[in-house]
C-alpha cells in the first residue's frame, strides 16, 4: 500500500509513455487518490492562475498534446472538468495518468466528475471493455469506478468562475446547495447531482427537457440569474462537442470548453483549454489532434465506425 | 455496402487492395445490421446467417443503421403498395446489394415482388451463395409456393436463379455488363421497378455513376430509384470521414463527385429521372422514420452524444427519383410518409 513520491514519479513516466501499470500498482494509486479526494469539497476551491480543460475521453496522445500546448503539470495548474474515459482507445492510460498527477501534485491539478465517470455509462461506451481487454480481469475497472465516486462535482476559481461538467439544475439555486449533496455514490438517474453532470445550456428561456434523457436544458435567463445570485463572473463547462474548441453563450455568462481534438478520431474538430491568469483574464489555447504516426499501432487496427 | 471494383486505386494504402476493401464495407454493414437486430432495433431473422462473428456496435452506429434500414423498408413498402404488389408485377432491383436480406424478409412475409434481382461483385455473390446453400431456411424461401421451380444456387459462378429471386455477379462500372446481367435475370423492363442503391455510389467515380443511372433510366420504362449515400466531404467531419475510410484502403470518389443534396438532385435529373426528393438522414430520422418505431428504439440504448449524432447523420442522404408516371409510385415525393 505504501508508495513513495519516487514510485509515483516512475509511474508517471511510465504512463506518459502510454504503458500500463500493473494491477497492484493501480490498486495502490487508486487507494491513495481516494485518500486525497475524500478530503475535497463537492465544490473544490481553486486559486488562479489555472488552466481549465473539457472532455478528454481516453484520447491519450491528445492529452500529451494538451500538456504541450498548455504547459506541463506541475509548472501549470490544471482543472479537468470530467469525461476522462470512454470512447477513445486509451481510457485506462489517460485516467491513470491524470490520477497519478493528482496524487503527486494534489494542489496543482483538480479533477471533477463528468457523466462518463460512472459504472453504468462506462459499460456501454468503452472503458469497461478496455479494462477487460488490457488486463483480462475487471479489477482495474472496479478500482477506477470506486475513485469516480469520490471526485468533486464542481470547482470554484477565485469565487467567481464555476467549473462544472454539464450545467445547472432546477433543484440547485445556490452553490451552497451543491455543497450539501452527498456525492459519494454512483451518478443517480435524476436529481441535482445528475443534473450538474448532464445538463446543457440552450438558446431559450427557462428550463427544457434534455434530449439526452438525463439532466435539463437551461436558458440564458436561468444562467444569468444563477450567476447573479452566486456572484459569479461566468460558468465554465464541458460536456458538448464544439467544433472550434470553445464557445461562449449568454453574453459571456457561460463558456463550453472542449479538449478532445478530432473527437472519437472521427469528428474533425479543434480542441481548446482555457487559461485563466492571476487576474482571471481568459486565454484560449487551441490545438488539433496529435499526429497520427505517434499513435500506437492499435489505432491503426481499429478505424472508427461509419455507415458503410 | 457495395462491393465493386473502383478504377482509381491510387489512393489505396500500400499493399492494400481497393477492391477487397470496398467489399469489406459489405461485411462491416452486415455486422452492424446484425448488431441492430440482436439488440432489437429491427427484426431480421436472416442477417445472422451471413455473419461469422457477432460484434456489438456503439449506440450511435446502431441508431444510424436503424434509420437507414427502417427508411428503406418503408420506401419498399410504399412502392409495393402503390405498384400493386407482386401480383401487380412489381419488381425490385438491388445494385451492390451485398448480403442484404430484404428479399428473404419480404418472401417470408409473403410480400415479395414478382421478381427480386441483386447484383454485386463476384466475390460477394459467391459468398452469399455459400451462406444461402448452407441454410435450409434461406433455401426454403427461394423455392416456389408449391415447392416447384427448384432454385439453382451455383457457388462457383456466384449465381442464384429461382422463380422470384435472382443473384448475379456483375460490374456496376460497366453498363453493358449490368444490362447483360439484368437480361440473364429476366428482368421485365416494362414492369414497375424499384431500384435500390444502398451506400454504393460513394465507391464509384462520378462518370461510372452517371452511366449506371442513365442505363437504368433508359432500360426500365417505369422505375424509381432510391439512393442512400454519403455527402459533405468538405467540412472537418467529412474530411476526417474520407481520411479514415480511405486510409483503410477504400477510396471514396463518389462523395467528391456528388458532395451535397443538390448534387444528388442534379445527378438524378441529368440521368433521366425526375427528382422526388433528397433528405439528409437527420431529416429522414426526424420526419420520415416511423415515429412509433423511433420511440421504441430510442429506449433500447442511451445515446448520450447528440452533437456527434447530428454530425454523422448530416453526412448521409437519401435521394429518390422516378421515371414514368408518378402515380405508379403513389407520390411525386419520396415514397416515405411524412410522420406527424
Amino acid at each position: 500500500m505504501s508508495s513513495s513520491s519516487s514510485d509515483l514519479d516512475n509511474w508517471i513516466s511510465k504512463l506518459k509513455e502510454c504503458k500500463l501499470l500493473d494491477e497492484t500498482q493501480v490498486r495502490t494509486l487508486c487507494l491513495r487518490a481516494i485518500d486525497i479526494l475524500v478530503e475535497e469539497s463537492n465544490v473544490q476551491t481553486i486559486y488562479p492562475p489555472v488552466t481549465i480543460c473539457g472532455d478528454i475521453h481516453g484520447q491519450f496522445f491528445d492529452v500529451l498534446e494538451l500538456f504541450k500546448v498548455g504547459g506541463e503539470c506541475p509548472q501549470k495548474n490544471y482543472l479537468f472538468m470530467g469525461d476522462f474515459v470512454d470512447r477513445g482507445f486509451y481510457s485506462v492510460e489517460t485516467f491513470l495518468l491524470l490520477l497519478a498527477l493528482k496524487v503527486r501534485y494534489p494542489d496543482r491539478i483538480f479533477l471533477i466528475r463528468g457523466n462518463h465517470e460512472s459504472r453504468q455509462i462506462t459499460q456501454v461506451y468503452g472503458f469497461y471493455d478496455e479494462c477487460l481487454r488490457k488486463y483480462g480481469t475487471l479489477n482495474v475497472w472496479r478500482y477506477c469506478v470506486e475513485v469516480f465516486d469520490y471526485l468533486s462535482l464542481a470547482a470554484l476559481v477565485d469565487g467567481v468562475v464555476l467549473g462544472v461538467h454539464g450545467g445547472l439544475s432546477p433543484s440547485i439555486s445556490t452553490i451552497d446547495r451543491v455543497r450539501s449533496i452527498d456525492r459519494k455514490q454512483e451518478v443517480p438517474h435524476e436529481g441535482p447531482m445528475c443534473d450538474l453532470l448532464w445538463s446543457d445550456p440552450e438558446e431559450m428561456s427557462g428550463w427544457g427537457l434534455s434530449p439526452r434523457g438525463a439532466g435539463y436544458l437551461f436558458g440564458g435567463d436561468i444562467c444569468k440569474h444563477f450567476n447573479y445570485i452566486n456572484g459569479l463572473g461566468f460558468i465554465a463547462r464541458a460536456h458538448q462537442l464544439v467544433m472550434e474548441g470553445y464557445k461562449w453563450m449568454f453574453d459571456s455568462q457561460l463558456v463550453t470548453v472542449w479538449s478532445a481534438p478530432n473527437y472519437c478520431y472521427r469528428c474533425g474538430n479543434i480542441a481548446s483549454v482555457l487559461e485563466l491568469d492571476d487576474q482571471l483574464k481568459c486565454d484560449f489555447k487551441v490545438f488539433t489532434a496529435a499526429p497520427h504516426e505517434l499513435h500506437h499501432v492499435e489505432m491503426r487496427k481499429i478505424t472508427p465506425s461509419y455507415f458503410l | 455496402m457495395a462491393a465493386f471494383r473502383v478504377p482509381d486505386a491510387r489512393r489505396s494504402v500500400p499493399g492494400g487492395n481497393a477492391d477487397r476493401c470496398v467489399q469489406g464495407t459489405n461485411d462491416d454493414a452486415t455486422v452492424s445490421k446484425l448488431s441492430c437486430a440482436t439488440l432489437g432495433y429491427f427484426q431480421d431473422d436472416f442477417v445472422h446467417l451471413f455473419v461469422r462473428r457477432r460484434t456489438r456496435r456503439p449506440p450511435m452506429i446502431n441508431r444510424g443503421y436503424f434509420a437507414r434500414v427502417q427508411a428503406i423498408r418503408q420506401a419498399i413498402q410504399g412502392f409495393m403498395e402503390a405498384a400493386g404488389g407482386g401480383s401487380g408485377g412489381a419488381q425490385i432491383v438491388s445494385l451492390g446489394s451485398g448480403w442484404d436480406t430484404n428479399f428473404f424478409r419480404l418472401r417470408e412475409a409473403k410480400a415479395e415482388p414478382k421478381l427480386y434481382i441483386e447484383l454485386d461483385h463476384k466475390e460477394v455473390t459467391c459468398s452469399k451463395c455459400r451462406s444461402v446453400k448452407k441454410s435450409p431456411a434461406l433455401c426454403g424461401l427461394l423455392a416456389g409456393e408449391d415447392q416447384s421451380g427448384e432454385a439453382k444456387v451455383d457457388v462457383e459462378s456466384g449465381t442464384i436463379s429461382s422463380a422470384k429471386y435472382a443473384l448475379l455477379p456483375s460490374d456496376l462500372r460497366d453498363p453493358a455488363k449490368v444490362k447483360a446481367s439484368l437480361d440473364v435475370a429476366q428482368a421485365d423492363y416494362e414492369a414497375p421497378t424499384f431500384i435500390l442503391l444502398e451506400c454504393v455510389l460513394a465507391y464509384l467515380d462520378g462518370d461510372a455513376t452517371r452511366n449506371l443511372l442513365s442505363l437504368l433510366a433508359n432500360t426500365f420504362e417505369r422505375c424509381c430509384v432510391l439512393i442512400y449515400d454519403m455527402i459533405g466531404p468538405d467540412d472537418p467531419f467529412g474530411q476526417q470521414l474520407i481520411y479514415n475510410v480511405e486510409s483503410r484502403g477504400c477510396p471514396l470518389p463518389g462523395i467528391r463527385s456528388f458532395p451535397a443534396k443538390e448534387s444528388h438532385a442534379k445527378l438524378l435529373e441529368e440521368c433521366g429521372f425526375t427528382c422526388g426528393g433528397v433528405h439528409d438522414m437527420l431529416e429522414v430520422y426526424g420526419k420520415y422514420v416511423n415515429q412509433d418505431e423511433r420511440k421504441r428504439t430510442e429506449r433500447i440504448e442511451f445515446l448520450d452524444e447528440l452533437e456527434e449524432w447530428h454530425l454523422i447523420m448530416a453526412h448521409y442522404c437519401l435521394s429518390y427519383g422516378f421515371k414514368g408516371s408518378p402515380d405508379l409510385f403513389g407520390t411525386r415525393a419520396m415514397p416515405l410518409k411524412l410522420q406527424t
